[in-house]
């Protein structure tokens, strides 16, 4: 099961395992170190994290999704050690997270890690200046270069004026700006953040999305990010990885969960996307040679929501080009049967289960 | 029902009997006991006499007099004198405690700067302080030591008596607006005008002193439990025993090995002060979230600075709670301490009460209350502060009112004071004289209210006097018929009663009781208390307690639970009560005796009544606590099933609040243990608490004095035990937290 690390990743871990109970390692060992999900719960234990191995890329926006409990606050507290994993390995940038001394670690979590929490985890007693520098203020970075750091990060994250706040003076929304603030004082490689918008409402949720997408135009973090809302994964993903019961069960791009999921866990996710917006014409056309070679051309990476009206117009297929050349065909039945269709074939399965 | 049916394997006894319930669980755990009581009873000879009654052995007490005696006299482990080591301590104490009774009332020239110059010092505290706390901590450093200085220097006396009311007004006005001002402000003034200031300036002194040192040792012995493990585990059971303990069980010890005095009061204060701070300190640091303390670690906080930037902030309003714990224990301490001699307002009431001068007694007992209010309502306003943001755009007086306002209070204050003597010092002892320059009457009367003498003082005494003779008068004949009644038709039967209960049957009650709710480890625990009761020496006299004790319970319930119901009905209501109730909490135990002896004298009716007013503060607390947490929607289901206002009550939230009451209960027990040793102090009533109060005069005795306090803990630890484990059981059950 274990492969060699990827060297380009970012974060790289390969099966890591986090068990709760007695001693759970002795456990592990005594299983060889891959008990099944059923072994390990008929002993009692909690499987948090169950084998999971994967890449995140420089660059990359990676969402771990799940239903609650599933394990995504484990497996990203595995990738920053913040809850030591029961076996398994961690790179982080190429160093082996697992083996780095006290002192490594809180030097690789001052200058290249930053995360944002579910429930802000501001510090009460600090401004909300002082809260976004706190992670400078332990490094004894000086007190100049802290307020004007504190300055940018303000305007950053569109908080100026409200520096000198206490946390509890501000709405919701404003705290977890303060907590995206913190997180990104010190300019880290890489951000985690698990569930920060969850605790919003719908409205300032959406807000905080886009915030967040501007914010990334502009940094180019790698990036983990935790949600159990798949709508939010597939506006902000590259790629995701969806747990259940602590394991990875598919890992991939939204389109690709979409039209070929793992299993029915997986499809139910997916069940009340709007497909036209993930779809793309790539993944429903068909063999080249149905269009008439004088046709409309579409992108092949285009989502279906942005070509439906000109394929629903034409009345024969079109044609798919990918980089200039001719790589299949698009007829209204496709379209039809990739948007709406599917959702009929799932409503038979689930009337049948 | 439907379990039932399930489970087709027969049922085992054990099951069976945990599903047991009501009257018939009472009657099955009740039915060993019973037995034995029929045996003891029909068949005398059959029944041994040791396993009725112990009486006769006293080694408990005799060992606990010969260790303290070697503890005190000999070399421990042939390195130092025990007496040697607490002596030393008390000699540390003496000079804070002088230095703040110097500053506070009596002023003078005791302690020497020695050969370093003042400006020095002043300006060595200022730092100190602006390390701690910034600019505004250096400043009132500074300012303390400053004063300090020109009393020395310049023969300034103690801080000027309208300087601190003025100080308590402003404090205040920062901590909580005007309403606070005024309360502390005109609090502060009566102990000045009614010729208590002296002693509620020495009471004041002491806990100056003795709180901080509490608080602080509270504090490290909290943090280092929440960082060790092993710590916690040697801690938490000590912390238990301590708070289970009377307050009198710390006096007597202290009083052997420090003799009494000032410092005694000061140290019995500490230790008593020291664990609910350090339990507040446990409970503050693991309530800090645990994604606070990953935002720190993510930070990269080494471990120094998770403590010092993270956690210890974080949990800053636990802290806070803690620290208003431990100045209203410390306040509630030093004042009993005067049954160790300590001085301040404790000796004054110790002596009218004894010398039945009742009108002085209230005078001074109302002092007490004042102060105890103004303390808690300060010190809880500073633990509801939350921090807020400064508006910088204002101007820095606009930003520091209150310390503009303080600065000025001062000095105004020490002008004024050098004007006038009248502003500077109250006279010793309040009145000085015993002509009445002038008097107050009740408007068409001859009875006076108020009265004024020389060294402008006044008192209150011919008010509370007029008014202890008015009830004399008026309530002797019907409140005396009351006592009689009470005394022979219902405490001495129900004494004599508990004094007949065989030992033995005590314990296997109490531990099926407990196996009941906490299988074998409870049983064995509480039979193994019992058994220590037994055998202590004091037998009867624990059943003395327990029956008095008793007696409380069932008079606070019955007055206290529906009183709490009664609250519990509107949000009004409820928020009145509670204010009530928690201005009772802060008062000292003491200060209960008073209206009680006023009304009754001596003996156990008074002492039945001192307990009860205690105790019923609890029961109303938690009756109102379980009642408003029954949940919402549970009440409203029973609301649209039809169910009437009282059914609602019956059939839904008295059930669920049941174990909260109990617990309340409990509480009531442990406050009734608490005052029925006190209560000794009123006379007329055996039991442990006069064990407890002889031992204070009678050097001899103090072992007996020491195991009878220790038994009272015991008596509280098993209901403890038994009552906190039912009510965890029964809350699991209804799934309430
Ligand atoms: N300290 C712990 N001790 C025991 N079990 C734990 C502990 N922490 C987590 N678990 C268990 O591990 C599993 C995974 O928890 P985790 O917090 O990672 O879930 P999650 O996917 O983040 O859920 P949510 O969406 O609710 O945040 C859960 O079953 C949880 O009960
Ligand atoms: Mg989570």
């Amino acid at each position: 099961m274990a492969t060699s690390m990827n060297g380009d990743a970012m974060i790289s871990c390969r099966d890591v395992w986090k068990l709760y109970g007695p001693d759970p390692e002795k456990f592990l060992t005594h299983h060889d170190g891959e008990p099944s999900i059923d072994t390990v719960k008929d002993a009692g234990y909690i499987p948090a994290v169950v084998a999971a191995s994967l890449d995140v890329m420089p660059g990359e926006i990676l969402v771990l999704m799940g239903l609650s409990g599933s394990g995504k606050s484990t497996l990203v507290r595995c990738l920053s050690r913040l809850i030591e994993p029961t076996s398994g390995s961690v790179h982080f940038g190429g160093v082996d997270l697992l083996a780095a001394s006290g002192r490594e670690l809180i030097d690789i979590r001052r200058h290249r890690m930053g995360m944002v929490f579910q429930h802000f985890a501001l510090f009460p007693h600090r401004t909300v200046a002082e809260n976004i520098v706190f992670p400078l203020e332990v490094q004894g970075v000086d007190s100049a270069a802290r307020r004007a750091r504190a300055d940018e990060i303000l305007a950053l994250v569109g908080l100026e004026g409200r520096g000198g706040y206490y946390p509890r003076e501000l709405s919701g929304g404003q705290q977890q700006r303060v907590g995206i603030g913190r997180s990104l004082a010190v300019e880290p490689d890489v951000w985690f953040l698990d569930e920060p918008f969850s605790a919003l409402d719908p409205l300032i949720r959406r807000e905080m999305q886009d915030e967040f997408l501007r914010l990334q135009s502009v940094l180019h973090k790698t990036i983990v990010f935790i949600t159990h809302d798949f709508s939010e994964a597939i506006r902000l993903a590259d790629r995701i990885a969806i747990l259940y019961e602590g394991q990875i069960v598919q890992l991939g791009r939204a389109e690709d969960l979409v039209t070929q999921p793992a299993t029915d866990y997986v499809r139910n996710f997916a069940r009340d996307v709007q497909r036209d917006r993930i779809l793309t014409a790539r993944s429903v056309m068909g063999d080249v040679s149905d269009a008439p070679p004088d046709a409309e051309t579409v992108e092949a990476g285009a989502v279906l929501r942005e070509i439906a009206p000109a394929v629903l117009a034409s009345p024969h297929p079109l044609v798919v080009i990918e980089d200039g050349a001719a790589v299949g065909s698009l007829d209204r039945d496709a379209v039809i049967d990739a948007v709406w269709g599917a959702n009929e074939a799932e409503g038979t399965h689930s009337g049948a289960g | 029902m439907a379990a039932t049916v399930e489970s087709a394997a027969p049922e085992s006894l054990l099951e069976r009997f945990h599903r047991t319930k009501g009257w018939r669980m009472a009657l099955l755990l009740l039915s060993p006991y019973i037995v034995i009581q029929i045996i003891h009873q029909a068949a005398p000879g059959l029944f041994p006499d040791w396993l009725s009654k112990l009486g006769d052995f006293r080694f408990l007490p005799d060992w606990a007099n010969e260790a303290l005696l070697y503890v005190k006299d000999e070399e421990l482990l042939g390195l130092f004198n025990f007496k040697d080591v607490t002596r030393t301590v008390s000699g540390w104490l003496e000079y804070p405690l002088d230095l703040s009774e110097q500053l506070l009332i009596s002023g003078g020239d005791s302690f020497g700067w020695g050969p370093v110059p003042w400006i020095v010092i002043i300006g060595l505290l200022a730092g100190i302080g602006a390390l701690l706390g910034g600019w505004k901590l250096a400043a009132l450093a500074g300012a303390c030591s400053l004063y300090l200085a020109m009393f020395n220097t310049f023969g300034w006396g103690a801080v000027p008596w309208v300087v601190l009311v003025g100080l308590f007004a402003v404090a205040g006005a920062k901590l909580g607006g005007w309403r606070l001002a005024l309360l502390a402000g005109g609090c502060s003034l009566y102990l000045a005008v009614f010729g208590v200031w002296k002693d509620s300036m020495i009471t004041l002194s002491i806990v100056f002193v003795v709180a901080p040192l509490a608080a602080l040792i509270g504090w490290a012995s909290g943090l280092a439990a929440v960082k060790a493990r092993w710590f916690e585990a040697l801690l938490v059971p000590v912390l238990n025993v301590m708070q289970s303990m009377p307050h009198f069980s710390y006096l007597l010890p202290i009083s052997v090995f420090i003799g009494i005095g000032d410092e005694a009061g000061a140290i019995a204060t500490i230790m008593f002060a020291v664990p609910p701070m350090a339990r507040l300190t446990i409970l503050g640091l693991r309530s800090v979230s645990p994604e606070v303390r990953e935002a720190g670690l993510m930070s990269g906080c080494t471990k120094w600075q998770m403590l010092w930037r993270v956690e210890m902030p974080a949990s800053r309003p636990q802290l806070l709670v803690g620290i208003n714990q431990v100045l209203m224990q410390c306040f509630g301490m030093t004042v009993l301490a005067s049954f160790v001699g300590t001085r301040g307002l404790g000796l004054p009431l110790l002596n009218y009460l004894q010398s039945l001068r009742i009108g002085k007694a209230l005078e001074v007992g109302v002092a007490i209350v004042l102060m105890a209010i103004m303390l808690d309502r300060l010190g809880q306003a500073l633990g509801a502060r939350r921090p807020e943001h400064i508006d910088m755009t204002k101007s820095w007086t606009a930003r520091h009112p209150y310390w503009i306002g303080g600065s000025a209070v001062v000095a105004a204050g020490i002008v004024l004071a050098r004007l006038t003597e009248y502003a500077a010092l109250l006279p010793r002892g309040g009145i000085v004289s015993t002509d009445r320059l002038w008097e107050l009457r009740l408007p068409g009367t001859d009875i006076v209210l108020i009265d004024g003498r020389k060294g402008a003082t006044v008192s209150t005494e011919p008010f509370w006097e007029w008014m202890v003779d008015w009830v004399q008068l008026n309530l002797k004949s019907p409140l005396g018929h009351i006592r009689d009644f009470m005394i022979l038709e219902i405490l001495f039967p129900m004494r004599d009663a508990f004094q007949a209960l065989p030992w033995i049957g005590l314990l296997v009650l109490v531990a099926a009781v407990g196996w009941r709710f906490g299988g074998w480890r409870l049983a064995a625990i509480v039979a193994l208390f019992v058994a220590y009761l037994a055998f202590s020496g004091f037998w009867i006299e624990s059943m003395e307690t327990l029956y008095l004790v008793v007696a409380a319970l069932i008079v606070s319930v019955v007055i206290g639970v529906p009183i709490g119901i009664f609250a519990s009905t509107s949000d009004r209501r409820y928020a009145a009560v509670q204010v009530i109730l928690d201005t009772f909490q802060v008062l000292p135990s003491f200060i209960y005796l008073i209206p009680v002896v006023m009304l009754f004298r001596v003996g156990p009716v008074a002492a039945l009544t001192a307990i009860v007013i205690y105790a019923t503060v609890p029961a109303v607390r938690y009756t109102m606590l379980g009642l408003r947490n029954v949940p919402a929607d549970m009440i409203e289901a029973a609301e649209m099933s039809g169910c009437t206002r009282s059914q609602v009550l019956r059939k839904v939230k008295f059930p669920m609040a049941f174990p909260e009451i109990m617990l309340g209960m409990n509480q009531v027990l442990l406050f009734g243990l608490l005052l029925v040793i006190i209560s000794a102090f009123i006379g007329g009533i055996d039991g442990l608490g006069d064990d407890i109060l002889l031992a204070r005069t009678e050097q001899a005795l103090v072992g007996e004095g020491i195991v009878a306090g220790f038994n009272v803990a015991v008596i509280g630890l098993t209901a403890d035990q038994l009552i906190t484990n039912y009510a965890r059981e029964r809350k699991a059950q209804l799934g309430i937290d």
